[in-house]
């Protein structure tokens, strides 16, 4: 791959360019679904794509290719310098990363691991996966969708001042789902497990996560229209945060997106929320030593006890924004320069899980339209909603067929208890105690 | 157009069925593809971004039975196409059941043109101006407008399918979406607007998409939204408008009636063909072949010949959405429906431009029905669980009715419900048709779909909102 990078840094150079970037992405997967205890998908890929970001005279053009025959990158580079003479002039982004001497593959120990797993084993996960929701026996009607899958990939960051990082990552990911039927009801949850190893996947889990809470919701009604206390579990919680990261992006900052650009310093949640985006996370998948401008990342709080403290930043960011570069840089090789961030960690709270869960709440196990019902910028959201009603410890009615509505932004600042226990999402990504949200309205009966 | 299109040798081609066929499938197909993109982004009412590139890519598909076996590479050469087949079939490989494959070309029975398509080298200075008078016409509308995020996106997709029964054939689709976005604020409160119409046509898109009324209609809905009340919540009836309005139909029918999820019984819908679920005043239809609509196609990514399909007649289950593994796996006869976001996808049934076909109210007929419910003038997006059709969507602008009259805007809100109850609670249906572009997630990825209704009537929908 280093003459794949040296060509077209070269031709870059070569057609006027002053500085160029280029990222290279080549993987493989294998993925696998199964349908009444036979497999029915096996799914193998083989891919890889270049992309190049360079500065000329000025301006920056990109652009990419998924073909690396000579001819392919040399459109992609020429398409890249001619487009950037329509880009406007841009002081502040510059290629500028140079090699911090860490060893090239510092990362790769903890996200590449070695793996010996056979193709039967793998097969049989998949057809467990189905089996043992089908053996539960009625009310259990399919598990409709399943599967398994393992990805390995590398990347390669490097630029004009020889800059040359490379990252492998291999992971491994499940789910299936449960169909209950029964009296004309029907109910049907997923759950999911992701690993950086075969044996690190949870089946059991999967498993027992689907049944549960598909045979637990078939009976589930609407509650009374009203106020409620609610707590999410944690990949509802993961996934209600998700929603709104855009807040912590000094490039939607700077582009007039961020709702909070003006709130650095200023209290924007609750005292007992300290949340850190935390790149070498050794609990997480996405463990990163750099960001994908080969600059270093470290561990970055973003609220400390409900003060905004810091935005996520790359060098163009923070050379606009006239602050210190944070190594939070995202970009693929198809994309522009942005930001992203890494594992989100939260500090545990003050309150006990039993002062999460006392009293009446409501238990949220699944928000959906996530990705319609939410206005980033006034921090408006509307989701439905299933789950459980709970009285003093109890579930006293299995709750579906509800809205679930608030604004995201007013409600972190009036949080009820947060816990001390942190527990991970089933994508190992997000990392939090129980986090009580106080007076969301509910819509139901 | 199909004849000038060649990302695969024929011969390569043939070695490589030939070998999946060696190898005892009963089916074999090659999907290449080769896509160019371009973007271009506005922002701060100066060019933020211009990116592009190109995708080239082959999905090898092997069927055993209604089993899929799927592979694909960026490597066009017959050695990797051949290992790929016969890594997929270690598990698989019986005695061949078909001789070699003879290709026979077919040719496309319908083009939609597009005369400045990403071959016509339209000069971007064009295109960067258009946006720019979208920018300018949206920041117009008001000084509260703070930010307008205006992009293009051209995309131009070849398409290439050989199959093991001797089918070879091609096809070129060039896409456009053009899209506004306005923030506003006044003190702490903010809102937004946004609309990115579309179509399967080149840059001549724009002849007749006027960019200073589009981005008064985008400045309009921030404006509209910035101090409108909360929605109320509880069940109440709803008029649900015309064009994106059809995102109801899309969520709560549509995806129950692909063959993805009826041939695993994973649908409400799946025993229910020639039965009445929903109300007489409802027809829908699926329709592939519309000229140069969003979601339109000439031949499916199975290399089908598209079509027209009637839903729902009257009310009555009329068919299903089907693929090649779903027609085989449930008896029903192909639709011209199987559909991927590219060669990295197995194709799967997948709607296309899907619609509530015009009935006789008018839109004020239906507003003056409703003594207290809601108007959503313009709806979000949402999403469905198929097994249990219960699905959730949301309304971008919407106002309250009382007495029969618009009263206020209000703030956004989601309807919820299941698919067989809306579409039983569906009274009225308008005579305002309309189409508007989206983008549909499933299982074989993100493919362009059109959704479409006239105005609606729902009697009885749960309405989430804050009040």
């Amino acid at each position: 791959m280093k003459s794949t990078v040296q060509k077209v840094i070269d031709m870059a150079l070569s057609m006027g360019a002053n500085e160029c970037e280029v990222i290279i992405n080549k993987g493989s997967s294998l993925s696998l679904k199964a349908n009444e205890g036979k497999l029915e998908e096996h799914k193998v890929s083989g891919s890889q794509v270049v992309g190049v970001r360079l500065k000329n005279a000025g301006r920056l053009g990109t652009s990419y290719s998924e073909n690396f025959e000579d001819e392919s990158l040399r459109t992609m580079v020429k398409t890249a310098v001619d487009t950037s003479k329509y880009s406007k002039l841009n002081e502040f982004e510059s290629i500028s990363a140079k090699d911090d001497g860490s060893k090239p593959d510092a990362t790769n120990e903890y996200t590449w691991q070695e793996d010996q797993t056979s193709a039967a084993d793998k097969v049989s996960a998949i057809l467990k996966l189905e089996g043992d929701v089908l053996a539960k026996g009625n009310p259990f009607k399919s598990a409709p969708y399943n599967s398994f899958s393992e990805s390995e990939g590398e990347k390669i960051i490097a630029n004009h001042h020889g800059l040359y990082k490379t990252m492998k990552r291999r992971y491994f990911s499940a789910y299936t789902s449960a169909l209950v039927e029964q009296d004309g009801k029907q109910s049907m949850h997923y759950y999911g497990s992701s690993a950086l190893t075969f044996k690190g996947l949870d089946l059991e889990k999967c498993i027992n996560e689907s049944c549960d809470q598909a045979l637990g919701l078939l009976n589930g009604t609407p509650v009374k229209t009203g106020q409620y206390s609610v707590v999410f579990d944690t990949d509802n919680l993961a996934e209600l945060w998700g929603c709104f990261l855009r807040v912590f992006s000094a490039k939607a900052a700077i582009d007039k997106v961020n709702p909070w650009a003006k709130k650095l310093g200023n209290t924007v949640a609750s005292k007992s929320l300290t949340l850190i985006d935390e790149p070498r996370f050794k609990s997480g998948l996405s463990y990163q030593s750099f960001d994908d401008e080969g600059v270093k990342s470290e561990s970055l709080k973003l609220i400390d006890q409900g003060v905004l403290t810091n935005f996520l930043h790359n060098t163009a960011t923070a050379s606009e924004l006239k602050t210190t570069n944070n190594g939070r840089a995202g970009r693929g090789p198809r994309g522009s320069l942005g930001v992203s961030s890494t594992h989100l960690v939260f500090a545990p709270g003050t309150d006990s899980d039993s002062d999460v869960h006392q009293g009446k709440y409501l238990e949220i196990v699944s928000l959906q339209g996530l990705h319609s019902g939410v206005d980033v910028i006034s921090g408006d959201f509307s989701f439905g909603g299933s789950g459980y009603l709970i009285e003093n410890g109890t579930r006293s009615q299995a709750v579906r067929n509800i809205t679930i509505s608030g604004n995201f932004y007013e409600l972190i600042q009036n949080m009820g208890p947060v816990g001390k226990t942190i527990y991970t999402s089933s994508d190992c990504n997000f990392f939090a105690p129980a986090m009580r949200f106080e007076n969301i309205s509910v819509a139901g009966v | 157009m199909s004849s000038t299109i060649q990302l695969l040798d024929k011969n390569i081609a043939k070695s490589v069925i030939d070998h999946g066929l060696s190898l005892g499938a009963d089916f074999v197909e090659l999907f290449i593809e080769k896509t160019q993109n371009q973007t271009i982004k506005i922002l701060n009412s100066a060019v933020d971004d211009i990116g592009g590139g190109v995708d080239f890519g082959i999905g090898l598909r092997l069927v055993y039975g209604t089993k899929v076996l799927y592979g694909y590479t960026n490597n066009p050469s017959a050695d990797e196409l051949k290992k790929i087949a016969t890594t997929l079939a270690v598990n698989d490989q019986q005695a061949a059941q078909a001789g070699p494959v003879n290709f026979i070309d077919k040719p496309l029975s319908k083009i939609h043109k597009a005369s400045l398509s990403l071959h016509s080298e339209h000069p971007l200075d064009a295109k960067i101006a258009w946006l720019m008078r979208l920018d300018q016409a949206t920041r117009k509308v008001s000084e509260k407008i703070v930010q307008v995020v205006s992009s293009g996106m051209q995309k131009c997709q070849q398409v290439e399918i050989f199959n093991s029964e001797g089918l070879h054939i091609a096809e070129e689709r060039n896409y456009i979406r053009l899209m506004g976005q306005a923030v506003a604020q006044d003190g702490s409160e903010q809102s937004s607007g946004y609309e990115a119409p579309g179509a399967l046509r080149g840059w001549e898109y724009t002849d007749a998409l006027n960019p200073t009324q589009l981005g008064e209609v985008i400045g309009r809905q921030a404006m509209t939204k910035l101090h409108a009340d909360p929605c109320p919540a509880g069940r109440m009836p709803v008029i649900i408008d015309n064009a994106f309005g059809g995102v109801i139909f899309h969520e709560a029918c549509g995806h129950l009636l692909e063959t993805t999820s009826v041939a695993k019984k994973a649908s409400v819908f799946h025993d229910k063909m020639d039965q009445m679920i929903a109300n007489p005043c409802v027809s829908a239809v699926d329709d592939g072949t519309l000229d140069n609509e969003w979601g339109s196609i000439s031949i499916d990514d199975e290399g089908m010949e598209t079509q027209k399909t009637q839903l729902i007649k009257d009310g009555v289950l009329t068919s299903f959405m089907v693929d090649r593994i779903g027609s085989e796996k449930t008896g029903y006869a192909r639709t011209g429906s199987g559909r991927r976001q590219s060669y990295r996808f197995a194709p799967a049934s997948r709607m296309r431009n899907t619609f509530i076909e015009p009935g006789k109210s008018s839109l004020e007929e239906m507003i003056a029905s409703v003594s207290k419910g809601i108007y959503c003038k313009k709806m979000g997006g949402g999403s469905v669980q198929p097994g249990t059709g219960e699905f959730n969507f949301n309304a971008q602008e919407s106002y309250l009715i009382i007495d029969g009259k618009i009263e206020r805007p209000l703030k956004s809100a989601t309807l919820i419900s299941t698919g067989p109850e809306v579409l039983k609670q569906i009274s009225m249906v308008g005579n305002n048709f309309a189409l508007a572009a989206g983008m549909c997630g499933s299982v074989s990825g993100a493919v362009p779909t059109t959704v479409g209704q006239p105005a609606i009537k729902v009697d009885d929908i749960l309405v989430g909102g804050r009040q």
